[in-house]
């Protein structure tokens, strides 16, 4: 078979013809991906005896599609009502919150949609031209390098509280404690666990997301009986498809930012464990350091929602690069989809794209098909989404409250990870009425386990030795780089202000 | 003497602020007392960022300590706003809530949302069109059934209602 134009023609009108599969499974991936606690992964553990009953390609097809959109679906309710679906979207309601109690959501979530979308089809593309270099770069990224990328991560608690920098930096290391707890990761000697052995695998990162942000969030807005002031109610409900060609606009006009926040994501997606609440955390910050106006960051700042929503969708293609290049699933969904594979049949890593390329190449089609049609079936329907804001908080506190302890339930089925969240309800209901970012609690929440993971695994090799962290090429460089992040903006602006003058 | 009365009120209690970062310390020092004979490797990264943390919170307490001082915040409970404030609806959801964490095991999953629905639905708004809030209050909750039960198979706690349902279904 040779590999040419006239091959991914036909391939791409092939995947097309399967919109039967598709189309339902984006709506289904929406839905698992708006609801904190259901994933791409669980729902296709789910379905998976459906998997095996469909063809090999129909199979795959259907959890692309299901994979892209529940990426898609997690930041609806991030913008709407300040709950990340998946840990992956807990970047997006930084930007796009404050942008929806502005009487904007439509605005926002047309930004969102059109941005991981561009984010996605961008990626794809670039992941089937690129794909034999980029499945190289997990061999590159040892213990040393994931340290400075986490940090990267990490840097953003600092960029979230620029009200009160020392509240913001407390918030963090508080998340960070947190994000300790377990047992650690050489002996397995448990740490801050309080006795529950529930915590001994560390802290459950969906309870802690939908505590700190939904929980606490259907507590706060009791207080004002609404989403949104009486003059931005009057607006959302004046909104016409304006708004939501207007948020097209806008993320049109700013097509490089999507394209390298999203490549972020492509790039952090390839690393197997590495994930999509790194990639949008890191996008973020990124975003922000070379933004020429950071201060607008965390009020609703078009390029603070853009960089988030690209780089989780930029992660899609990536988690599936090692799978289908050398047999190595990046992530939960992808590991699934090898089970799948092999269950069929059908060989993973290089010899996929000798023995069956319509299956090797046809992945990645299809997932530029799904985030095709996703513009036609999703962006429309921004505008009708946007109307959640409108509901009273009578109703929608409760509903808030009994489906995100619900969701808080699912991954593990414990009843101590739904007491888990309250917990954390509580915590960031103090947090929010004493002027703490909860953002920057979870950021440690999430990130603190993965930095410690790494920062171990490279001093127990280098016996203890601190020095490690400095020793290799692409490790320096990426130290260098973010030293220059962290530094560059503030002194470029301090020059910019002296000139000024 | 008005003037005087209404600076001191305006000024901002720092009261508040001082429970994220006392929390903090404490569940660090438990942390700490937690590995204090454990291997190295159990150790590193806790004592890195508990020490960090105790460093800003000292810095933070000094900050505020200051500012009172030079009376520019004050640092009081004040017993007279404690009670009313205590006195919303918003206490009353809290404590709904937590009664559905602790009866949802015992009535399970569906009976113990109709009930916290209903009730939560009536207290924040003050009892007005109770049928209509019984009747959304059973739709959202066989909502929750269809979809986290049936469609995703989830194991949420069982009680009458769902006994009856898989009778009825099988």
């Amino acid at each position: 078979m040779t590999i040419d134009a006239n091959f991914f023609l036909e391939l791409f009108f092939h995947q097309l013809g399967l919109w039967w599969v598709v189309i339902p499974s984006i709506f289904l991936g929406l839905i698992v991906g708006g609801i904190p606690g259901f994933s791409a992964a669980n729902t296709i553990i789910v379905l998976l005896p459906f998997t095996f009953l469909m063809e090999v390609e129909v199979g795959l097809v259907f959890m692309i599609a299901l994979y892209c959109s529940s990426r898609l679906g997690a930041g609806i309710p991030a913008i709407l009502v300040n709950i990340p679906g998946t840990a992956g979207a807990a970047a997006t309601p930084l930007d796009g919150y404050p942008m929806a109690k502005q009487g904007f959501g439509q605005r926002a979530l047309s930004i969102s949609f059109v941005s991981s979308i561009l984010g996605g089809l961008l990626t794809t593309v670039i992941a089937l031209i690129t794909m034999p270099w980029l499945a190289r770069v997990g061999f590159y990224m040892h213990s040393v390098e994931m340290v400075v990328v986490m940090l990267f991560g990490i840097s953003l608690i600092a960029s979230v509280a620029t009200k009160d920098t020392i509240k913001g930096l407390i918030a963090g290391f508080v998340g960070l404690m947190i994000g300790s707890i377990g047992a650690d990761h050489v002996y397995a000697t448990p740490r801050g666990t309080m006795g529950f052995l529930e915590l001994y695998d560390g802290v459950p990162l969906i309870p802690a997301l939908v505590g700190l942000f939904a929980i606490s969030e259907a507590f706060m807005v009791i207080e004002s009986g609404s989403f949104l002031s009486k003059d931005r109610v009057q607006q959302v409900q004046n909104a016409s498809w304006a708004e939501t060609f207007y948020g097209v606009k806008l993320t049109l006009k700013r097509w490089f930012h999507v394209g390298w926040t999203s490549l972020i994501g492509l790039v952090i997606g390839v690393i197997p464990g590495a994930g999509a609440a790194i990639a949008s955390f890191v996008a973020y910050q990124q975003s922000r350091a070379f933004s020429k106006t950071p201060e607008a960051y965390g009020k609703g700042h078009i390029e603070g929602l853009i960089a988030p929503e690209a780089a989780n969708n930029g992660v899609t293609a990536g988690t599936l690069i090692p799978l289908m290049v050398l047999g190595i699933p990046g992530g939960a969904t992808a590991a699934i989809m090898m089970v799948v594979m092999q269950y069929q049949g059908v060989p993973t890593g290089p010899g996929l794209f000798t023995e069956r390329p319509d299956l090797g190449y046809g992945v990645f089609m299809a997932m530029f098909v799904t985030y095709l049609l996703m513009s036609f079936t999703i962006l429309p329907m921004s505008r009708y989404m946007s109307r959640v804001t409108l509901v009273s908080t009578v109703y929608m506190s409760p509903i808030i409250i009994a489906f995100t302890l619900v969701g808080s339930f699912v991954p593990r089925e414990y009843m101590f990870d739904m007491y888990l969240a309250f917990g954390f309800g509580v915590l960031g209901y103090i947090a929010r009425k004493t002027g703490y970012h909860v953002a920057a609690i979870l950021i440690g929440v999430i990130l603190g386990p993965l930095l410690e993971q790494y920062m171990l695994r490279a001093l127990k090799m280098s016996g203890g030795d601190a020095t490690v962290l400095f020793s290799s090429t692409l490790g320096n460089f990426l130290w260098v780089i973010l030293i220059a992040t962290l530094v560059l903006p503030s002194w470029l602006n301090k020059k910019k202000a002296k000139s000024e003058q | 003497m008005s003037e005087k009365k209404t600076q001191k009120n305006t000024k901002p209690n720092v009261l508040g602020e001082m429970i994220i970062p006392l929390f903090g310390i404490l569940f660090t020092s438990y942390y700490f007392f937690t590995i204090i004979d454990s291997p190295w490797t159990a150790q590193v990264n806790a004592f890195i960022v508990g020490s960090i943390l105790f460093l800003i919170c000292a810095l933070f307490f000094i900050r505020k300590f200051h500012a009172v001082r030079v009376n520019r915040a004050v640092c009081m409970l004040k017993y007279d706003r404690l009670l009313p404030a205590m006195r919303t609806r918003q206490t009353g959801f809290i404590i709904l809530t937590i009664g559905y964490l602790l009866f949802v095991e015992l009535l399970g999953y569906t009976l113990a949302t109709i009930i916290f629905f209903f009730s939560s639905m009536s207290l924040l708004d003050g009892g007005q069109k109770m049928a209509a809030k019984f009747t959304l209050s059973i739709i959202m909750a066989g909502v929750g059934y269809v979809v986290f039960i049936l469609l995703f198979e989830t194991r949420l706690p069982e009680g009458l209602i769902e006994k009856i349902l898989q009778e009825g279904l099988k």
